[in-house]
């Protein structure tokens, strides 16, 4: 390979990699994007850049479908979620990090099996039991569902942020007389910031995309949340283009805000999970 | 550094978890209260994400084995226990192995892709440019997309009549604009392959990306100096440092599609005539359209059972294969 060794050649074909993997990751958003705001004449004309636009697919849709209900609940369940799974995974994650007992290790490792579980294996005995306690087509029945998603990943994840945090830190607030709680507030939490926001970002974005549990525990249509009210839209038998990619761009912009303002912490989260996990 | 020369001078019987070298220990009697309240601390902690994990997919998991042994159905409150007949039904039944063997070319080919294209983004996000952050974020986007989002922008680009893409190709070769992507029986397996391999792609490029990372930079600059070409320097140092990584990332993907229930639903709810027909979509069917809770527990078991064979292969194979490196 004669050709990577020469220095123009390889930065021509370095910049002609970037290109196209740039056009494969961004090119579809841009489509989405660019198809929700043009106008219907032109809608289906195929042009790479259209020259009418309109925000009629947006207009249709917020007036045909109750796509701010959707909305609302999706932010609901998202946030509780996201609340809910941080509780549990700092308590879990400094369980795991910092007080090794047998039975802990042996549940660390069930709980990264369960990691493995196919989400459907457990959809229908979760909706019968929730049916049972009368919690279907119940937002409260859907964010404990969505728990058994989030929580093994995020403990995890916030063990190996935790375990480079050295334990004499820890330690040395013991001494000065701080409660195990104390410690974990006040020393632990700090240093691994990073960590809490990084498993707080991925709870909200796993339960924003959720689609599964929704579809089997949601039907009503005021109670759905925003994947499952376009799935149910896109389902129609007449696809009205117009309004359905306009659903699509709300439902992708909340995530790519906070992806935008928290890719760092995303990216670190994952990595750390990754080499060290 | 000040927090460990503090430490050591502090009496020996403060509280310290494993003491590990020739250190003074405390009294027994002290020690063994002590670390009991360790450990029940640490159980303590737990508490939570284990009644959580026990509760919301133990006790679930537990049931479906049992459900698979009766007739039990959405559509009658009682239920018999009818031994293996489920078994018997699923395993005679003509669309199993067809679906089971068209599971496993999904998850092969979209495990296999996903790390070839991933592996390959990494590399290229590991050289230096400007603007490699924005580009990694950018690279990243179709992994944090709602799925149904996914599902609905390649059907919209792949649209026989007015997609994008084919329209594109109609340029190239008119035949290829009218190629019903997700409707032709011939067609739609590998275009939801696709579609699965360009959501999956971030998450693998993002962690081989940390094995890149982690490579010393003396290692490939040693192997510069002695005359190897970038190519060998990947093949002989970066690859062999790279393989802890890649085992894994194969064996949580090959978890991970072969789970996988959404893309495939959404985009062709199995079908046409089957066609995209997983194992995941197929006990969803039998449960929530054909109702039978039983039938579906029969094969949620079979895809639990493939799981346990394929991890056992998996780990005899990483086990193997490190005494013969050693």
């Amino acid at each position: 390979m004669k050709i990577l060794e020469s220095k123009t050649n390889r930065r021509v074909l370095l910049l002609l990699a970037i290109l196209a993997a740039t056009v494969y990751s961004a090119f579809p958003f841009y489509w989405l994007f660019i198809s929700s705001i043009t106008a219907p004449s032109q809608l289906f004309s195929g042009a790479l850049f259209p020259s009418a636009f309109s925000a009629e697919s947006y207009v249709q849709l917020f007036s045909a479908t109750p796509i701010f209900t959707w909305l609302g609940n999706s932010i609901l369940v998202a946030v509780i979620v996201t609340a809910l799974t941080v509780v549990v995974a700092v308590l879990g994650a400094y369980s795991l990090a910092f007080f090794p007992t047998r039975i802990g290790q042996a549940a660390g490792q069930l709980i990264l099996f369960t990691y493995m579980f196919p989400g459907v294996v457990v959809v229908v005995p979760a909706y019968t039991l929730l049916s049972r306690l009368g919690l279907v087509d119940n937002l409260v029945g859907l964010v404990l569902v969505e728990l058994v998603l989030t929580v093994p990943f995020c403990i995890w994840m916030l063990r190996s942020f935790f375990l480079q945090v050295p334990k004499e830190l820890l330690e040395a607030g013991r001494i000065d007389g701080a409660s195990r709680m104390r410690v974990l507030w006040a020393i632990l939490l700090p240093v691994a910031r990073p960590g809490v926001i990084a498993i707080a970002v991925f709870s909200f974005i796993f339960s924003w995309n959720e689609y599964l549990f929704p579809l089997v525990l949601i039907n009503a249509d005021e109670g759905k949340t925003l994947p499952l009210g376009v799935a149910g839209f896109m389902g129609n038998l007449t696809v009205q283009w117009g309004p359905l990619l306009a659903s699509g761009v709300v439902a992708v912009i909340p995530v790519l805000v906070l992806f935008l303002f928290l890719q760092r912490h995303l990216v670190e989260g994952l990595m750390a999970g990754a080499v060290k996990g | 550094m000040n927090v460990t020369s503090d430490l050591e001078t502090q009496p020996a019987d403060q509280p310290r978890r494993k003491v590990s070298g020739p250190r003074p220990r405390p009294l027994p009697h002290k020690k063994s209260r002590q670390a009991r309240r360790e450990n029940l601390t640490g159980l303590l902690l737990l508490l939570p994400a284990a009644a959580v994990i026990v509760l919301l997919m133990g006790v679930p998991l537990v049931s479906v084995i049992i459900d698979s042994f009766t007739d039990r159905s959405f559509l009658s409150p009682v239920a018999d226990f009818i031994g293996l007949e489920n078994y018997i039904e699923v395993l005679t039944d003509d669309s199993f192995w067809s679906t089971f063997s068209r599971t496993l070319i999904w998850t092969a080919l979209s495990v296999a892709l996903q790390i070839v294209i991933g592996l390959a983004f990494a590399l290229l996000l590991n050289q230096r440019f400007r603007g490699r952050g924005i580009l990694r974020g950018v690279f990243l986007l179709p992994w944090v997309t709602p799925v149904v989002v996914v599902a609905l922008i390649w059907k919209w680009m792949l649209n026989d009549l007015y997609g994008v893409i084919n329209n594109l190709l109609a340029q190239v070769n008119p035949a290829w604009g009218d190629l019903a992507w997700f409707s032709d029986e011939s067609l739609a397996l590998w275009t939801v392959i696709g579609v699965n391999v360009w959501r999956g792609v971030p998450f693998t490029m993002i962690i081989f990306l940390a094995g890149l990372q982690s490579v010393p930079r003396e290692l490939t600059e040693a192997a510069a100096v002695d005359g190897a070409g970038r190519l060998r320097t990947f093949a002989n140092v970066t690859l062999p440092h790279l393989r802890g990584i890649l085992l894994t990332v194969a064996l949580i993907f090959t978890m991970f599609n072969f789970n996988n229930f959404d893309l495939v639903y959404l985009s062709t709810r199995g079908g046409p005539a089957d066609r995209t027909m997983i194992l995941p979509v197929k006990t969803y069917e039998v449960a929530f359209k054909g109702l039978q809770i039983g039938e579906a527990g029969a094969w949620a078991v079979l895809m639990l059972i493939t799981i346990a064979i394929l991890a056992t292969l998996y780990f005899t194979y990483v086990r193997r294969s490190e005494k013969e490196s050693r």
